[in-house]
């Protein structure tokens, strides 16, 4: 087994591939995100996000009052389509036959 | 190719057990399709890591083995196939006679793909690696999209149409750990018990305090306050719950992140903190020898209930094994033998719930957290439409007050999360007395 830093498991981002953003010049959790796919998997960032945040602020990267969090969109638990269609069944606009 | 678990599985030797049961166990249940022992209480990861089992998936992109870590619904690492259904929680799902767990996103046990690993020793930066030639690139996605994805398609439709029930309560808390039992306790002793959604199932949540008025196996999964609502789902059975509450008390804790380390994703690397409520849940005790990894306080607290050895981060070169950890090897080269690694992370609160009630959000030096007034109290402004421009905010301002206690106000020791709940419960008493339910409103729970 190769041994690797893992700041993101879901998506397997290593410390390497962080590095990597950082060299090309990138300094924040959005940007690194967009470039590395941290934080895209199923935990949606809750393993990761505070652990980026933290090297870089540990590497004076970015100053800490102006880290940003990425977007926390719904949803933050597991949902079925299912239970999401059933909200939809008494809209009285639902085109459905 | 079939992404799940394959019959090579079958004939493992059985592993020592880490976990001892508290009593002699009466259920059993099949991982991919060997029969494992578990105990009433149990979760299908406790029972797993007590039978030595910890690898129960392979990661995205190196093909590693991966197993349950958060043991507290947070990672998604523990994701197994549950009776035909995909991509169930194994941290939360508790064991039933029979049941049949599989794993995920593997191909057995000498799966080629884990070839991946060794093949990319110095890593696969996607923006460069095989984009030319493009024939290569070509052959490339074609395997990738065949090992891409989480689990199969259940084995048939779900039998059960979902169902949807509205609530509109006066109090609602979310979470019901520590603090939002204590808050639920207090509001309930004052005359407003409260509506708690947690989602835990019911078997999960030991303890002789539990709130009057519980929604169980419960996740609220979204604050749309355009709608003026916050949703809720189980899976099983499938409902969404529609929740318009006066007032919302978010005791939902914080999230154990990563440290990173060398193989810090090993099968049998968890949570210190996941781990020690697990055992207060299911009343199991250790067998196995453990190596908590952290610092400070609480690491030291977490590394004495697991009564386990305790060393800093910056003292551990690598964790060591291959299929499963093995030990912990420091930087002066002394390594030390155990069954699991427990990291002790400071913790990060779950912030995501409040962010999107509009809190406003700032970084703690551990986490992300909303800001919040000494009560706990939230000042959320009015939510925009996420296509609204800036400064066009014509959303009214949200019909609730919202409140944070415990790990997710800051609070780290028992003493202070006690403080944040004593606070805010009088606080909210305070302002359930200044403005009183409006004659209409009546919960429909
Ligand atoms: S989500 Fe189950 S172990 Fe993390």
């Amino acid at each position: 087994m190769t041994a690797r830093t893992f700041v993101c498991r879901c998506e397997d981002v290593t410390l390497t591939e962080i590095e990597r953003a950082i060299a090309a010049g990138l300094s924040d959790v959005e940007e690194i995100k967009r470039y590395t796919g941290l934080g895209t998997g199923p935990c949606q960032g809750k393993e990761c996000l505070s652990a980026l945040g933290r090297l870089l602020v540990a590497r004076n990267l970015i100053a800490p009052a102006a880290l940003r969090p990425f977007t926390a969109r719904p949803p933050v638990e597991p949902v079925t389509f299912g239970a999401l269609a059933a909200g939809a069944t008494d809209h009285p606009e639902d085109p459905s036959p | 190719m079939s992404p799940r678990g394959a019959a090579c599985y079958r004939r493992r030797v059985p592993k020592a057990p880490l976990l001892a049961p508290p009593g002699p166990p009466t259920i059993s249940f099949y991982w991919d399709g060997a029969p494992v022992a578990a105990c009433p209480g149990d979760t299908v990861a406790s029972a797993l890591i007590a039978a030595g089992e910890l690898a129960t998936s392979r990661s995205a992109k190196y093909r590693r083995l991966r197993g349950p870590a958060c043991l507290h619904g947070g990672c998604g690492t523990c994701l197994v196939r549950v009776d035909g259904r995909p991509n169930q929680r194994a941290c939360l799902t508790p064991v039933r006679e029979d049941m049949r767990v599989e794993p995920q996103n593997t191909y057995g046990g000498l799966d080629p793909t884990a070839l991946v690993d060794q093949v990319f020793r110095r890593g696969i930066d996607h923006h460069h690696l095989v984009v030319y030639p493009r024939i290569a690139n070509q052959m490339m996605q074609g395997v990738a999209r065949e090992l891409a994805g989480f689990g199969e398609l259940p084995d048939a439709p779900p039998e059960d149409v979902p169902g949807v029930v509205d609530h509109a309560p006066e109090v609602l808390v979310i979470g019901a750990g520590r603090s939002g039992r204590a808050l639920a306790t207090s509001l309930a002793a004052a005359g407003h018990p409260p509506l708690v959604v947690e989602r835990r199932p019911a078997a999960a949540l030991a303890g002789s305090d539990l709130p009057a008025r519980l929604l169980a196996g419960v996740g609220v999964f979204a604050c749309y306050p355009q709608e003026r609502l916050w949703a809720a789902a189980s899976e099983q059975p499938p409902v969404l719950h529609r929740l318009r509450p006066r007032h919302v008390v978010l005791a939902v804790g914080a999230h154990e992140p990563t440290i990173p380390l060398a193989n810090n994703d090993l099968p049998g690397v968890v949570s210190a903190r996941g781990l020690a409520d697990m055992l207060e849940q299911t009343g199991r005790k250790l067998s196995a020898r453990v190596v908590v990894i952290g610092e400070g306080a609480r690491a030291e607290l977490l590394a004495s209930t697991l009564a386990a050895e305790r060393v800093p981060p910056a003292r551990v070169r690598k964790l060591i094994g291959a299929r499963r950890v093995k030990g912990v090897q420091l930087e002066d080269g002394k390594i030390l033998r155990c069954d699991l690694v427990a990291l002790a992370p400071d913790p990060a609160p779950a912030f995501e719930l409040a962010a999107q009630a509009g809190a406003p959000i700032h970084f703690t030096g551990a986490g992300f957290a909303p800001v919040v007034d000494a009560d706990g109290r939230i000042a959320a402004g009015p939510a925009a439409h996420p296509l609204e421009a800036e400064g066009a905010q014509t959303a009214p301002p949200p019909p609730w007050t919202l409140w944070a206690v415990g790990e997710l106000a800051g609070a780290t020791t028992p003493a202070e999360i006690r403080g944040t709940v004593d606070r805010c419960a009088a606080a909210l008493v305070r302002a359930l007395a200044e403005s009183p339910a409006p004659k209409d409103s009546h919960d429909r729970a």
